[in-house]
Protein backbone atom coordinates (compact mmCIF):
# COMPACT_ATOMS: atom_id res chain seq x y z
CA UNK A 1 0.00 0.00 0.00
CA UNK A 2 2.80 2.33 0.97
CA UNK A 3 4.56 1.47 -2.28
CA UNK A 4 1.50 2.36 -4.28
CA UNK A 5 1.09 5.66 -2.47
CA UNK A 6 4.77 6.42 -2.99
CA UNK A 7 4.46 5.57 -6.68
CA UNK A 8 1.40 7.83 -7.05
CA UNK A 9 3.21 10.63 -5.23
CA UNK A 10 6.25 10.32 -7.46
CA UNK A 11 4.16 10.16 -10.61
CA UNK A 12 1.48 12.66 -9.75
CA UNK A 13 1.01 14.05 -13.27
CA UNK A 14 0.83 10.64 -14.87
CA UNK A 15 -1.58 9.34 -12.22
CA UNK A 16 -3.98 12.26 -12.66
CA UNK A 17 -3.77 11.88 -16.45
CA UNK A 18 -4.57 8.17 -16.17
CA UNK A 19 -7.50 8.92 -13.86
CA UNK A 20 -8.96 11.58 -16.16
CA UNK A 21 -8.61 9.37 -19.21
CA UNK A 22 -10.21 6.51 -17.31
CA UNK A 23 -13.20 8.74 -16.53
CA UNK A 24 -13.43 9.68 -20.23
CA UNK A 25 -13.27 6.02 -21.28
CA UNK A 26 -15.91 5.14 -18.68
CA UNK A 27 -18.26 7.81 -20.02
CA UNK A 28 -17.66 6.81 -23.63
CA UNK A 29 -18.07 3.12 -22.87
CA UNK A 30 -21.26 3.39 -20.86
CA UNK A 31 -23.08 5.88 -23.04
CA UNK A 32 -26.64 4.84 -23.90
CA UNK A 33 -26.97 4.85 -27.68
CA UNK A 34 -24.81 7.82 -28.54
CA UNK A 35 -25.08 9.85 -25.41
CA UNK A 36 -25.16 9.72 -21.65
CA UNK A 37 -28.65 11.04 -21.24
CA UNK A 38 -29.15 12.66 -17.86
CA UNK A 39 -25.76 14.34 -17.15
CA UNK A 40 -25.64 15.57 -20.74
CA UNK A 41 -29.09 17.16 -20.45
CA UNK A 42 -28.20 18.85 -17.17
CA UNK A 43 -24.91 20.10 -18.59
CA UNK A 44 -26.55 21.22 -21.80
CA UNK A 45 -29.18 23.20 -19.89
CA UNK A 46 -26.53 24.87 -17.75
CA UNK A 47 -24.11 25.84 -20.50
CA UNK A 48 -26.85 26.85 -22.92
CA UNK A 49 -27.47 29.72 -20.51
CA UNK A 50 -23.99 31.06 -21.37
CA UNK A 51 -24.57 30.44 -25.06
CA UNK A 52 -27.74 32.53 -24.78
CA UNK A 53 -25.77 35.28 -23.04
CA UNK A 54 -23.07 35.28 -25.72
CA UNK A 55 -25.70 35.30 -28.41
CA UNK A 56 -27.48 38.25 -26.79
CA UNK A 57 -24.21 40.22 -26.37
CA UNK A 58 -23.23 39.51 -29.96
CA UNK A 59 -26.65 40.59 -31.21
CA UNK A 60 -26.67 43.76 -29.13
CA UNK A 61 -23.18 44.84 -30.23
CA UNK A 62 -23.89 44.07 -33.85
CA UNK A 63 -27.21 45.90 -33.79
CA UNK A 64 -25.77 48.99 -32.08
CA UNK A 65 -22.96 49.33 -34.61
CA UNK A 66 -25.29 48.64 -37.49
CA UNK A 67 -28.01 51.01 -36.33
CA UNK A 68 -25.80 54.11 -36.70
CA UNK A 69 -24.83 53.19 -40.21
CA UNK A 70 -28.34 52.12 -40.99
CA UNK A 71 -29.77 55.49 -40.01
CA UNK A 72 -27.78 57.20 -42.74
CA UNK A 73 -28.62 54.49 -45.21
CA UNK A 74 -32.28 54.71 -44.32
CA UNK A 75 -32.43 58.40 -45.18
CA UNK A 76 -31.10 57.69 -48.66
CA UNK A 77 -33.30 54.66 -48.93
CA UNK A 78 -36.34 56.72 -48.00
CA UNK A 79 -35.79 58.98 -50.98
CA UNK A 80 -35.42 56.03 -53.31
CA UNK A 81 -38.44 54.30 -51.89
CA UNK A 82 -40.66 57.31 -52.48
CA UNK A 83 -39.76 57.14 -56.15
CA UNK A 84 -40.28 53.40 -56.27
CA UNK A 85 -43.64 53.65 -54.53
CA UNK A 86 -45.12 55.40 -57.51
CA UNK A 87 -43.82 52.63 -59.76
CA UNK A 88 -45.06 49.85 -57.51
CA UNK A 89 -48.57 51.21 -57.32
CA UNK A 90 -48.86 50.35 -60.97
CA UNK A 91 -47.48 46.88 -60.32
CA UNK A 92 -49.94 46.27 -57.50
CA UNK A 93 -52.82 45.70 -59.89
CA UNK A 94 -50.78 43.11 -61.74
CA UNK A 95 -49.88 41.40 -58.47
CA UNK A 96 -53.50 41.01 -57.43
CA UNK A 97 -54.15 39.08 -60.62
CA UNK A 98 -51.10 36.89 -59.99
CA UNK A 99 -52.21 36.19 -56.42
CA UNK A 100 -55.55 34.97 -57.60
CA UNK A 101 -53.85 32.68 -60.08
CA UNK A 102 -51.48 31.42 -57.38
CA UNK A 103 -54.33 30.67 -54.99
CA UNK A 104 -56.01 28.65 -57.70
CA UNK A 105 -52.88 26.62 -58.39
CA UNK A 106 -52.35 25.93 -54.69
CA UNK A 107 -55.82 24.55 -54.43
CA UNK A 108 -55.13 22.21 -57.31
CA UNK A 109 -51.90 20.90 -55.79
CA UNK A 110 -53.33 20.74 -52.25
CA UNK A 111 -49.96 21.87 -50.92
CA UNK A 112 -51.40 24.12 -48.31
CA UNK A 113 -53.52 21.30 -46.92
CA UNK A 114 -50.57 18.91 -46.69
CA UNK A 115 -48.31 21.30 -44.87
CA UNK A 116 -50.61 22.95 -42.39
CA UNK A 117 -48.67 21.81 -39.37
CA UNK A 118 -48.57 23.02 -35.80
CA UNK A 119 -45.14 24.42 -35.13
CA UNK A 120 -42.87 26.34 -32.78
CA UNK A 121 -40.56 28.81 -34.49
CA UNK A 122 -36.98 29.04 -33.20
CA UNK A 123 -33.76 30.84 -33.97
CA UNK A 124 -30.41 29.11 -34.48
CA UNK A 125 -28.10 30.55 -31.84
CA UNK A 126 -25.04 28.29 -31.88
CA UNK A 127 -23.23 25.52 -33.71
CA UNK A 128 -20.45 23.07 -32.97
CA UNK A 129 -17.44 25.02 -31.66
CA UNK A 130 -14.97 22.91 -33.66
CA UNK A 131 -16.98 21.72 -36.67
CA UNK A 132 -16.46 18.07 -35.78
CA UNK A 133 -20.14 17.33 -35.21
CA UNK A 134 -23.12 18.88 -37.03
CA UNK A 135 -24.50 20.46 -33.87
CA UNK A 136 -27.20 23.12 -34.25
CA UNK A 137 -28.47 24.81 -31.09
CA UNK A 138 -31.81 26.66 -31.10
CA UNK A 139 -33.33 29.04 -28.57
CA UNK A 140 -36.39 26.96 -27.67
CA UNK A 141 -36.47 24.20 -25.07
CA UNK A 142 -38.59 22.34 -22.54
CA UNK A 143 -40.41 25.46 -21.35
CA UNK A 144 -41.55 26.15 -24.91
CA UNK A 145 -42.90 22.63 -25.35
CA UNK A 146 -40.05 21.15 -27.38
CA UNK A 147 -39.61 17.39 -26.99
CA UNK A 148 -36.84 15.02 -27.97
CA UNK A 149 -37.43 13.58 -31.43
CA UNK A 150 -39.67 16.41 -32.67
CA UNK A 151 -39.12 16.97 -36.40
CA UNK A 152 -37.59 20.28 -37.45
CA UNK A 153 -38.17 22.01 -40.78
CA UNK A 154 -37.18 25.27 -42.41
CA UNK A 155 -38.34 27.30 -45.38
CA UNK A 156 -35.93 28.06 -48.20
CA UNK A 157 -36.90 29.55 -51.54
CA UNK A 158 -40.53 29.03 -50.63
CA UNK A 159 -40.09 25.29 -50.05
CA UNK A 160 -40.55 23.71 -46.64
CA UNK A 161 -37.60 21.38 -46.27
CA UNK A 162 -36.59 18.95 -43.56
CA UNK A 163 -33.78 20.09 -41.26
CA UNK A 164 -33.63 17.12 -38.88
CA UNK A 165 -34.99 16.27 -35.47
CA UNK A 166 -34.55 17.46 -31.90
CA UNK A 167 -31.67 15.55 -30.36
CA UNK A 168 -31.56 16.82 -26.78
CA UNK A 169 -33.67 19.33 -24.93
CA UNK A 170 -32.47 21.80 -22.34
CA UNK A 171 -34.64 24.13 -20.32
CA UNK A 172 -34.54 27.00 -22.81
CA UNK A 173 -32.41 25.55 -25.62
CA UNK A 174 -32.36 22.42 -27.73
CA UNK A 175 -29.87 20.80 -30.03
CA UNK A 176 -30.86 19.47 -33.44
CA UNK A 177 -29.57 16.37 -35.18
CA UNK A 178 -29.53 17.51 -38.81
CA UNK A 179 -30.65 15.28 -41.67
CA UNK A 180 -27.07 15.39 -43.00
CA UNK A 181 -25.83 13.57 -39.86
CA UNK A 182 -25.07 9.87 -40.25
CA UNK A 183 -27.34 9.05 -37.28
CA UNK A 184 -30.45 10.75 -38.63
CA UNK A 185 -32.75 8.29 -40.43
CA UNK A 186 -35.97 9.29 -42.19
CA UNK A 187 -38.51 7.26 -44.14
CA UNK A 188 -38.88 8.92 -47.53
CA UNK A 189 -40.52 8.48 -50.92
CA UNK A 190 -39.89 9.86 -54.39
CA UNK A 191 -42.24 12.77 -54.99
CA UNK A 192 -43.12 11.74 -58.56
CA UNK A 193 -42.94 7.96 -58.71
CA UNK A 194 -43.81 7.38 -55.00
CA UNK A 195 -41.15 4.68 -54.50
CA UNK A 196 -40.14 4.42 -50.85
CA UNK A 197 -36.74 4.32 -49.20
CA UNK A 198 -34.78 5.17 -46.07
CA UNK A 199 -32.69 8.34 -45.98
CA UNK A 200 -29.75 9.18 -43.75
CA UNK A 201 -27.02 11.79 -43.79
CA UNK A 202 -23.53 11.32 -45.16
CA UNK A 203 -21.84 13.52 -42.55
CA UNK A 204 -19.46 16.27 -43.55
CA UNK A 205 -20.12 15.94 -47.28
CA UNK A 206 -23.49 17.56 -46.55
CA UNK A 207 -25.34 15.09 -48.78
CA UNK A 208 -28.14 12.65 -47.97
CA UNK A 209 -28.16 9.00 -49.00
CA UNK A 210 -31.37 7.10 -49.70
CA UNK A 211 -31.27 3.29 -49.55
CA UNK A 212 -33.70 0.51 -50.40
CA UNK A 213 -35.27 2.20 -53.43
CA UNK A 214 -36.57 -0.48 -55.80
CA UNK A 215 -34.55 -0.87 -59.00
CA UNK A 216 -37.66 -0.24 -61.08
CA UNK A 217 -37.55 3.40 -59.95
CA UNK A 218 -34.32 3.91 -61.88
CA UNK A 219 -36.06 4.35 -65.26
CA UNK A 220 -38.20 7.25 -64.11
CA UNK A 221 -35.46 9.03 -62.15
CA UNK A 222 -34.10 12.36 -63.32
CA UNK A 223 -31.44 14.52 -61.69
CA UNK A 224 -33.19 17.13 -59.56
CA UNK A 225 -36.19 14.91 -58.72
CA UNK A 226 -37.63 15.75 -55.33
CA UNK A 227 -37.74 13.36 -52.39
CA UNK A 228 -40.26 13.87 -49.57
CA UNK A 229 -40.89 12.31 -46.17
CA UNK A 230 -43.27 9.37 -46.40
CA UNK A 231 -44.79 9.89 -42.95
CA UNK A 232 -44.97 6.20 -42.09
CA UNK A 233 -46.84 5.49 -38.88
CA UNK A 234 -43.65 4.55 -37.02
CA UNK A 235 -41.86 7.69 -38.17
CA UNK A 236 -41.65 10.94 -36.18
CA UNK A 237 -41.77 12.95 -39.38
CA UNK A 238 -44.97 14.21 -41.03
CA UNK A 239 -45.63 13.23 -44.63
CA UNK A 240 -44.89 15.49 -47.57
CA UNK A 241 -41.97 17.53 -46.23
CA UNK A 242 -39.26 17.97 -48.87
CA UNK A 243 -35.98 16.31 -48.00
CA UNK A 244 -33.71 16.76 -51.01
CA UNK A 245 -33.14 16.69 -54.74
CA UNK A 246 -31.59 13.71 -56.51
CA UNK A 247 -27.95 14.44 -57.35
CA UNK A 248 -26.95 11.03 -58.67
CA UNK A 249 -27.91 7.36 -58.54
CA UNK A 250 -25.71 4.50 -57.35
CA UNK A 251 -26.54 1.16 -58.92
CA UNK A 252 -24.90 -2.14 -58.01
CA UNK A 253 -25.70 -5.13 -60.19
CA UNK A 254 -25.72 -7.59 -57.31
CA UNK A 255 -28.22 -5.58 -55.22
CA UNK A 256 -31.98 -5.53 -55.63
CA UNK A 257 -32.26 -1.88 -54.74
CA UNK A 258 -30.55 1.35 -55.75
CA UNK A 259 -29.08 4.15 -53.66
CA UNK A 260 -29.75 7.82 -54.30
CA UNK A 261 -27.52 10.69 -53.29
CA UNK A 262 -29.47 13.85 -52.57
CA UNK A 263 -28.66 17.50 -52.13
CA UNK A 264 -30.67 18.74 -49.12
CA UNK A 265 -33.49 21.14 -49.92
CA UNK A 266 -32.40 23.44 -47.09
CA UNK A 267 -28.82 24.64 -46.64
CA UNK A 268 -28.02 23.36 -43.16
CA UNK A 269 -24.95 25.60 -42.82
CA UNK A 270 -26.94 28.76 -43.55
CA UNK A 271 -29.93 28.13 -41.28
CA UNK A 272 -31.15 31.07 -39.22
CA UNK A 273 -34.72 30.17 -38.32
CA UNK A 274 -36.33 26.76 -38.02
CA UNK A 275 -39.77 25.36 -37.17
CA UNK A 276 -40.29 22.51 -34.74
CA UNK A 277 -43.27 20.48 -35.85
CA UNK A 278 -45.67 19.35 -33.14
CA UNK A 279 -48.21 16.61 -33.40
CA UNK A 280 -51.67 17.92 -32.58
CA UNK A 281 -51.90 16.04 -29.29
CA UNK A 282 -48.40 17.25 -28.29
CA UNK A 283 -48.86 20.88 -29.17
CA UNK A 284 -47.91 23.31 -26.40
CA UNK B 1 -5.17 27.50 -7.43
CA UNK B 2 -7.07 30.41 -8.98
CA UNK B 3 -4.22 31.38 -11.28
CA UNK B 4 -3.19 27.89 -12.22
CA UNK B 5 -6.54 26.14 -12.62
CA UNK B 6 -9.58 28.42 -12.43
CA UNK B 7 -8.49 31.23 -14.80
CA UNK B 8 -7.30 28.86 -17.55
CA UNK B 9 -10.47 26.78 -17.26
CA UNK B 10 -12.79 29.80 -17.36
CA UNK B 11 -10.90 31.38 -20.27
CA UNK B 12 -10.88 28.21 -22.38
CA UNK B 13 -14.55 27.50 -21.60
CA UNK B 14 -15.69 31.03 -22.44
CA UNK B 15 -13.79 30.88 -25.73
CA UNK B 16 -15.46 27.56 -26.54
CA UNK B 17 -18.93 28.94 -25.86
CA UNK B 18 -18.07 32.07 -27.83
CA UNK B 19 -16.85 29.94 -30.73
CA UNK B 20 -20.10 27.98 -30.83
CA UNK B 21 -22.11 31.20 -31.17
CA UNK B 22 -19.64 32.94 -33.50
CA UNK B 23 -19.75 29.96 -35.85
CA UNK B 24 -23.10 31.20 -37.16
CA UNK B 25 -21.81 34.70 -37.91
CA UNK B 26 -18.11 34.90 -38.78
CA UNK B 27 -17.12 31.53 -40.20
CA UNK B 28 -14.86 31.29 -43.26
CA UNK B 29 -16.12 28.40 -45.42
CA UNK B 30 -17.87 27.08 -42.29
CA UNK B 31 -14.69 27.24 -40.25
CA UNK B 32 -13.64 29.59 -37.46
CA UNK B 33 -10.28 29.92 -35.69
CA UNK B 34 -9.97 27.59 -32.74
CA UNK B 35 -9.16 30.19 -30.09
CA UNK B 36 -10.01 27.75 -27.29
CA UNK B 37 -7.22 25.46 -28.47
CA UNK B 38 -4.75 28.36 -28.53
CA UNK B 39 -5.73 29.29 -24.97
CA UNK B 40 -5.46 25.69 -23.78
CA UNK B 41 -1.98 25.28 -25.26
CA UNK B 42 -0.87 28.64 -23.88
CA UNK B 43 -2.06 28.02 -20.32
CA UNK B 44 -0.71 24.47 -20.33
CA UNK B 45 2.70 25.70 -21.41
CA UNK B 46 2.67 28.37 -18.73
CA UNK B 47 1.47 26.21 -15.85
CA UNK B 48 2.63 22.69 -16.59
CA UNK B 49 1.00 19.32 -17.29
CA UNK B 50 -1.21 19.14 -14.17
CA UNK B 51 -2.95 22.43 -14.92
CA UNK B 52 -3.06 21.57 -18.63
CA UNK B 53 -4.73 18.22 -18.23
CA UNK B 54 -7.29 19.46 -15.69
CA UNK B 55 -8.20 22.53 -17.78
CA UNK B 56 -8.33 20.30 -20.86
CA UNK B 57 -10.53 17.71 -19.19
CA UNK B 58 -13.14 20.14 -17.89
CA UNK B 59 -13.21 22.35 -20.98
CA UNK B 60 -13.56 19.22 -23.13
CA UNK B 61 -16.42 18.10 -20.93
CA UNK B 62 -18.16 21.44 -21.48
CA UNK B 63 -17.68 21.01 -25.23
CA UNK B 64 -19.30 17.57 -24.96
CA UNK B 65 -22.25 19.12 -23.14
CA UNK B 66 -22.93 21.68 -25.86
CA UNK B 67 -22.32 19.53 -28.94
CA UNK B 68 -23.68 16.27 -30.31
CA UNK B 69 -20.54 14.41 -29.27
CA UNK B 70 -20.81 11.68 -26.62
CA UNK B 71 -19.71 12.64 -23.12
CA UNK B 72 -15.98 12.07 -22.70
CA UNK B 73 -15.09 12.43 -26.38
CA UNK B 74 -13.62 15.92 -26.42
CA UNK B 75 -12.70 15.59 -22.73
CA UNK B 76 -10.22 12.82 -23.55
CA UNK B 77 -8.72 14.70 -26.50
CA UNK B 78 -8.32 17.96 -24.61
CA UNK B 79 -6.91 16.22 -21.53
CA UNK B 80 -4.14 14.74 -23.65
CA UNK B 81 -3.45 17.99 -25.51
CA UNK B 82 -3.32 19.86 -22.20
CA UNK B 83 -0.97 17.28 -20.70
CA UNK B 84 1.37 17.16 -23.72
CA UNK B 85 1.47 20.96 -24.03
CA UNK B 86 2.21 21.13 -20.31
CA UNK B 87 5.29 19.00 -20.80
CA UNK B 88 6.77 21.93 -22.73
CA UNK B 89 6.50 24.08 -19.60
CA UNK B 90 9.83 25.82 -19.05
CA UNK B 91 11.50 24.02 -21.93
CA UNK B 92 10.70 26.30 -24.85
CA UNK B 93 10.79 29.96 -25.70
CA UNK B 94 7.11 30.69 -26.30
CA UNK B 95 7.59 34.43 -26.68
CA UNK B 96 8.91 34.25 -30.22
CA UNK B 97 6.50 34.56 -33.13
CA UNK B 98 7.41 31.27 -34.74
CA UNK B 99 6.94 28.86 -31.82
CA UNK B 100 3.27 29.62 -31.07
CA UNK B 101 2.59 29.15 -34.79
CA UNK B 102 4.37 25.80 -34.78
CA UNK B 103 2.80 24.60 -31.51
CA UNK B 104 -0.72 25.33 -32.73
CA UNK B 105 -0.14 23.56 -36.05
CA UNK B 106 1.12 20.51 -34.12
CA UNK B 107 -1.68 20.74 -31.52
CA UNK B 108 -4.35 20.94 -34.23
CA UNK B 109 -2.86 17.98 -36.05
CA UNK B 110 -2.65 16.07 -32.78
CA UNK B 111 -6.27 16.96 -32.00
CA UNK B 112 -7.50 15.42 -35.22
CA UNK B 113 -5.32 12.32 -34.85
CA UNK B 114 -6.64 11.80 -31.29
CA UNK B 115 -10.24 12.35 -32.45
CA UNK B 116 -9.64 9.70 -35.09
CA UNK B 117 -8.14 7.24 -32.61
CA UNK B 118 -10.95 7.71 -30.07
CA UNK B 119 -13.69 7.44 -32.68
CA UNK B 120 -12.00 4.22 -33.85
CA UNK B 121 -11.64 2.72 -30.36
CA UNK B 122 -15.21 3.60 -29.34
CA UNK B 123 -16.94 3.22 -32.71
CA UNK B 124 -18.33 6.69 -33.25
CA UNK B 125 -19.64 8.06 -36.54
CA UNK B 126 -17.24 11.00 -36.71
CA UNK B 127 -16.77 12.04 -40.29
CA UNK B 128 -13.68 14.16 -40.78
CA UNK B 129 -10.73 14.06 -43.10
CA UNK B 130 -7.30 14.83 -41.74
CA UNK B 131 -6.17 16.84 -44.72
CA UNK B 132 -9.51 18.22 -45.84
CA UNK B 133 -9.84 21.75 -47.13
CA UNK B 134 -11.71 22.91 -44.03
CA UNK B 135 -9.03 21.42 -41.77
CA UNK B 136 -6.30 23.27 -43.67
CA UNK B 137 -8.23 26.53 -43.45
CA UNK B 138 -8.86 26.05 -39.73
CA UNK B 139 -5.26 25.16 -39.02
CA UNK B 140 -3.99 28.05 -41.12
CA UNK B 141 -6.21 30.71 -39.54
CA UNK B 142 -5.68 29.38 -36.03
CA UNK B 143 -1.90 29.16 -36.45
CA UNK B 144 -1.69 32.66 -37.91
CA UNK B 145 -3.61 34.06 -34.97
CA UNK B 146 -1.60 32.09 -32.42
CA UNK B 147 1.36 34.53 -32.02
CA UNK B 148 -1.03 37.46 -31.43
CA UNK B 149 -3.20 35.47 -29.05
CA UNK B 150 -0.17 34.25 -27.13
CA UNK B 151 1.07 37.86 -26.81
CA UNK B 152 -2.36 39.06 -25.68
CA UNK B 153 -2.86 36.22 -23.20
CA UNK B 154 0.65 36.74 -21.83
CA UNK B 155 -0.12 40.40 -21.27
CA UNK B 156 -3.46 39.69 -19.61
CA UNK B 157 -2.08 36.85 -17.59
CA UNK B 158 0.98 38.98 -16.72
CA UNK B 159 3.38 36.14 -16.91
CA UNK B 160 6.92 36.74 -15.86
CA UNK B 161 9.37 36.13 -18.65
CA UNK B 162 11.09 32.84 -18.44
CA UNK B 163 14.51 32.33 -19.73
CA UNK B 164 15.02 29.60 -22.26
CA UNK B 165 17.03 26.65 -21.29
Amino acid sequence: MRRILLFLKNHRNGSVLALLLLICCFMLFFRSGRQLVLPQQVGFSFFSFFQNAFHAIGNWTGETVNSIQKLKEMQDENQDLRKKLIKYRGMEREMIALRQENAGLRKVLKISEELQLLHISAQVIARDPENIFNTIVINKGLVDGVKKGDPVISVENGIRGLVGKVHSVGLTNSSILPITDENCFVAVRLFESRFQGLAHGQGKSGKIEVNYIKKRARDSLVKGDLVVTSGLASSDFPAGVFVGRVDHVQVKDYETSINLILDPVVSISKLEYVYIIKKEDNAP
Amino acid sequence: MLRKYIIPLITVSLLLLGQSVANSYVSVKGVIPNLALIALVFFSMQNGPMSGQISGFFSGLIQDFISLSPLGFHAAVKTLIGFLSGLLHGNVFSESIFFPFLFIVIANLLRLILLGIISFLFPLPVDFKLFSFSFLIETGITALLAPFCFALLRKLYSVKRRKTL
